[in-house]
């Protein structure tokens, strides 16, 4: 009988639990990334988002925006969150996942979200999400390869009779900003900042900071599969050599390395960027101008550009939150109009559906533009939503495409720094001096090459380049 | 003095008795000091427990919170965090550049705001003396960022007040951010200019404060202004000036970060002489997050300084006992 009556009770607890969880809608605190400010109009959206996910799945977001500063922050002192953005560049996923910061998903996924697990492939789960064979993250379905585009003044170009092509070599560059340099001669074909020309460096999967690389141009040589410092690499050293030559033909501004970046007020003839095929052609509505996207590197496909956006979950968060944050996800991979209000915000103020070309899609408001404008990646994957009226892409095309990458031979192998912590702090500073100089071609790569070796090798290189080149080795041995 | 001094000396016993008594005196100071008193607790003295860091490899561990991780789940290392900043092959150029800068700032501090106090005190006009005073006092209320850009708009490069200059009368333009020559000097005069006016109007208040009669009574006897100043003007403004040269000793390996990351816009071309301890912490550890190196380093900066502090403090003490901090 007192058997028969714990067990009613237990019932009975279990059952009002649960009528309670229907009845409010499990809340769960989402860190995004943003670059700079949260956007104005976050509680609008987030508003509008939250009423959507309450009805379909019982789950709301508090959405939090960070910069990468931030997240290291908030991950070392324990800010409560329950489900983050996590990548290669930012809130580090491999030292994270390493240090067990992030929920074990292995099964959950599979077995909570099968739509979710379904509708990413299986390699990223692989490659992207998992460490030591466990998964870590939800890799955001994005761009997941790196290509590298000039983005060109279409129209000033057009002017002085230059033809623009599709594909190119950075070494191409350089009859353009002659041309450029001879017909606008109180301007500067090559506008930069300290960071140079975004992209440039990423024809290597680089393994410590930026002095040791694995050049994707490498595989298939004898040289495959060997981790090496930047100077080893012929590609980088040609980009830099070439750089300094320019800098010295006056084609970029002569304080490139100290000021932050070209802003869009400014109408640099050239700029680069990672993206895919078809982003950057057509009007530009962040220039103001017509731009024309040429490749010059890639497609590259590495557990780095795999890992370009991810979204982790709190170790520390029970089974109950993280199911919640899960479905949250599945739901942006699966569901377009919630996705939609994530990516572009509520419609009728941030954006309208329009059709082109009997294609159903998004014109964003000038509020929209304004208030409510991110990455794609920030709160979910690109592909799931709608494109717009400025840019069109066929996914399907684009991940097809994929299968002819120039694939990382280093499969899944993460650096762990734990043993050269000190080395690798020590090396960082070394590169802070140099990298803005190397970048903008302030500094002759050839002169100073010397000194840069040698205060890297006091500062343990040699130690940092055994030690990953020994964990590769026993990672390939597998 | 002396005289004062010695009636002190004499009745010890009877003033000391009196010291004993909390008075109304006493209990408005007490309470006008409590603002400071919470302030030092609660952001200097609270947070001191973060010293730990310096000797652990702190790792959080998700659910535990931030003393649990920090105190008991993360592993000691000794003085293993304190290697890294030997690692540094520039290490003697930022210790140079460190004591170097903090020298002659020290030099500086001690002499010029002193000097100015004085020249102002002896403006016969009180309004011109005024907006002098609020005008050296200005630049103190700015940010390094604020700074930053004033200096910008004098070296850019293209656009520069400077360069503007030189470029309409003839010359050709100087790559400010790029020519590491001008700097130890421009860092010196920027420091100058926005630090001494704020020591300046300590001295002036100390200035103020002294005994009209004396002055007087030295213009009786016929002394000049000069002497008036060496006579009775500097021996009375010593010991504030022994203060204020103590605690800066305790900063000189500490800097201004934003004196030398801010102003020079992060120019690695200026590195060989902008390179502090600060700056360089800085560049290394931004990437890595690694909270245990850089507070090892601030354990180190705060250490060393508080035995040069309590050094600078003895030798004043030999040299003048009334001077002195404690």
């Amino acid at each position: 009988m007192k058997k028969f009556l714990s067990l009613a009770l237990a019932l009975m607890l279990v059952l009002a639990i649960a009528c309670t969880a229907s009845a409010e809608p499990q809340k769960i605190i989402w860190w995004v990334y943003a670059s700079g400010d949260a956007p104005i109009d976050t509680q609008m959206v987030v508003d509008a988002a939250n009423a959507y996910s309450a009805e379909k799945i019982g789950v709301e977001v508090e959405l939090i925006f960070k910069n990468e500063e931030q997240f290291g922050l908030g991950m070392q002192t324990g800010e409560p969150y329950d489900m983050t953005f996590t990548c290669d560049w930012a809130n580090d996923f491999a030292s994270n996942a390493y240090n067990e910061m992030f929920y074990d998903i292995t099964d959950l996924v599979k077995t909570a979200t099968p739509a979710l697990y379904e509708a990413i492939d299986q390699k990223y789960w692989d490659v992207a999400g998992s460490l030591n064979g466990k998964i870590y993250a939800v890799p955001t379905l994005k761009d997941m390869a790196s290509q590298q585009f000039f983005r060109l003044d279409k129209e000033r170009f057009e002017a002085i009779g230059c033809e623009l092509p599709d594909e190119m070599t950075f070494a191409e560059l350089e009859p353009l900003l002659k041309a450029y340099k001879e017909n606008y001669t109180d301007l500067y074909p090559l506008m930069m900042g300290k960071g140079g020309l975004t992209g440039m460096t990423n024809s290597a999967q680089w393994i410590a900071g930026n002095y040791l690389c694995s050049p994707y141009h490498l595989a298939g040589t004898d040289r495959e599969n060997k981790i090496i410092p930047f100077w080893e690499d012929e590609v980088l050293m040609e980009r830099y050599q070439l750089l300094h030559k320019w800098y010295e033909l006056g084609y970029i501004n002569p304080d490139a390395a100290t000021i932050e970046s070209i802003g869009s007020d400014i109408r640099a003839a050239i700029r680069s960027g990672s993206a895919w095929k078809g982003y950057y052609s057509g009007y530009s509505s962040w220039a103001g101008i017509v731009v024309h996207g040429a490749s010059y590197a890639g497609p590259f496909m590495s557990t780095a550009t795999m890992r370009g956006a991810m979204n982790a979950i709190n170790a520390a968060a029970s089974e109950e939150q993280a199911i919640a944050c899960l479905k949250y996800l599945e739901l942006l991979n699966t569901d377009r109009t919630f996705r939609d209000i994530l990516r572009y915000g509520v419609e009728g103020t941030h954006f309208n559906y329009t059709e082109v070309n009997g294609n159903k899609v998004v014109e964003r408001t000038e509020q929209g533009n304004n208030n409510w404008s991110m990455d794609g990646f920030v709160t979910g994957s690109v592909v799931n939503a709608s494109c717009t009226t400025d840019s069109y892409y066929d996914w399907e095309e684009i991940f097809a495409d994929y299968e002819n990458a120039i694939v990382s031979t280093l499969g899944t192998f993460t650096f762990d720094k734990t043993n050269v912590e000190a080395e690798c702090a020590a090396c960082s500073a070394v590169m802070e001096k140099y990298t803005a100089e190397l970048l903008t071609g302030t500094l002759d790569v050839d002169a100073k090459l010397e000194t840069i070796k040698e205060e890297l090798k006091a500062a343990g290189i040699e130690a940092i380049q055994a030690e990953a080149q020994a964990q590769l080795d026993a990672y390939l041995a597998q | 003095m002396k005289k004062d001094n010695l009636a002190v000396r004499d009745g010890g016993h009877v003033v000391r008795n009196k010291r004993k008594r909390f008075t109304w005196d006493d209990l408005e100071l007490t309470i006008l000091s409590l603002p400071t008193i919470a302030w030092l607790i609660a952001f200097c003295y609270v947070p001191m427990f973060g010293i730990v860091f310096a000797f652990k490899n702190y790792k959080y561990k998700p659910g535990k919170g931030f003393l649990y991780s920090l105190f008991v789940s993360s592993k000691w290392v000794g003085m293993k965090n304190f290697e890294f900043l030997f690692r540094s092959p520039d290490i003697a150029n930022i210790f140079r550049n460190t004591l170097g800068y903090n020298t002659v700032f020290l030099l500086i501090g001690v002499t010029l705001p002193v000097a100015l106090a004085i020249m102002i005190t002896q403006l016969h006009s009180r309004r011109v003396a005024k907006v002098c005073q609020t005008a050296v006092f200005l630049p103190h209320f700015l940010s390094w960022v604020v700074i930053s850009y004033f200096v910008y708009a004098f070296l850019s490069t293209d656009k520069g007040l400077v360069n503007s200059m030189i470029v309409a009368l003839g010359g050709n333009p100087i790559l400010w951010y790029q020519d590491p020559k001008p700097w130890p000097y421009l860092l010196v005069f920027i420091n100058t200019w926005k630090t001494f006016g704020y020591s300046m109007v300590v001295y002036m208040a100390t200035i103020t404060g002294i005994d009209q009669s004396l002055y007087e009574s030295a213009v009786i006897d016929g002394a000049s202004k000069w002497q008036q100043t060496w006579g009775i003007t500097i021996p009375l403004l010593r010991p504030v000036i022994s203060i204020m040269f103590i605690m800066n000793v305790g900063n000189i390996f500490a800097t201004d970060f934003g004196l030398f990351f801010q102003v020079t816009r992060d120019s690695n071309s200026l590195i060989n002489v902008t390179q502090t301890l600060d700056v360089y912490v800085h560049k290394a550890l931004i990437q890595s997050n690694n909270y245990n190196y850089s507070s090892a380093v601030a354990l180190m900066q705060s250490v060393f300084g508080c035995i040069l502090l309590i050094i600078s403090n003895i030798v004043i003490k030999k040299i003048d006992p009334e001077s002195g901090l404690f």
